[in-house]
């Protein structure tokens, strides 16, 4: 893994998770990591940001930008999404029940519970008027 | 002038390849399921159900992404297939994929085979059952 950052801006729009996973798998070329580190970073990176933009984008006061920053050294990477909309803590989200049955098992709730299970770390923070969420994944 | 029968039109309509294998509806699932293209997967997936199939396959060999939304479709299928007594089985699954779906728990409520082979041969013995 070699070090280094990048950092990015995103519209309020689903399409731009697209745009997102290509900037997550370029990092990942550049600085070296593991494939599979990539795709649990990348799809986390994807139900953060789509939280946001279902969430944020609909209620006022509304997210205008994504702000996504990337970076690795001393074996983990780090990524920070921070937003500008209504308070909004993606880890207040109830977690499924996996156990449940089929009938009863919620449709929602799966992106977290994706994102939190990938990564090592998530927590949130309100700062000013941003919410900013921050992942750390080891990498060995 | 239309020359579609509505028929004709319900086939235009949908994204999914499709094969058939007796009884059973094979759809082949590719490249990535995102929140975008998750929308026109319930369409097609809906669609199918709607139009009577009650054994269906899910052929995810040229699947390498999918996320949440993509997910709730399986769900949402899932379980409107199961109280009529129909199936709904997926194979082929990539390393990346199979995580997901065994993260999310659903190896203990949907129906996995390795292959497609073997997932024909699993449902047609299902269904063989219960009838």
């Amino acid at each position: 893994m070699l070090p280094g950052s990048v950092s990015s801006r995103f519209a309020i729009a689903l399409h731009e998770t697209q745009r997102l996973n290509s900037m997550v798998q370029q990092f990942g070329k550049t600085h070296k990591l593991p494939e599979k580190t990539v795709f649990m970073i990348g799809l986390s990176l994807d139900e953060l940001v789509t939280n946001i933009v279902v969430h944020s984008g609909s209620r006022d006061p509304r997210a205008q930008e994504i702000v996504l920053r990337l970076s690795s050294h001393n074996h983990q990477v780090k990524a920070e999404i921070e937003d500008d909309g209504i308070e909004f803590n993606p880890l207040d989200m109830p977690s499924p029940d996996l156990n449940a049955p089929l009938q009863d098992r919620d449709i929602g709730g799966m992106g977290i519970h994706l994102a939190r299970s990938f990564m090592d770390d998530i927590c949130y923070s309100r700062v000013g008027c941003r919410n900013v969420v921050t992942l750390t994944k080891r990498v060995d | 002038m239309s020359l579609l029968s509505p028929n004709a039109l319900t086939e235009l309509a949908m994204n999914l390849p499709t094969e058939i294998s007796g009884t059973i509806t094979i759809a082949l699932l590719n490249g990535q399921i995102d929140s975008i293209s998750a929308a026109d997967l319930e369409n097609d997936i809906m669609q199918m159900l709607d139009n009577g199939v009650k054994e269906l396959l899910l052929d995810c060999s040229g699947l390498d992404y999918i996320n949440s939304a993509g997910l709730r479709v399986f769900l949402l299928a899932a379980k409107r297939l199961e109280p009529s007594g129909g199936q709904l089985a997926f194979c082929g699954l990539a390393e990346n994929v199979r995580m997901i779906f065994e993260t999310i728990g659903f190896d203990r409520i949907l129906t996995l085979y390795t292959d497609r082979d073997s997932a024909l041969e699993g449902m047609n013995l299902a269904s063989a059952k219960a009838a």
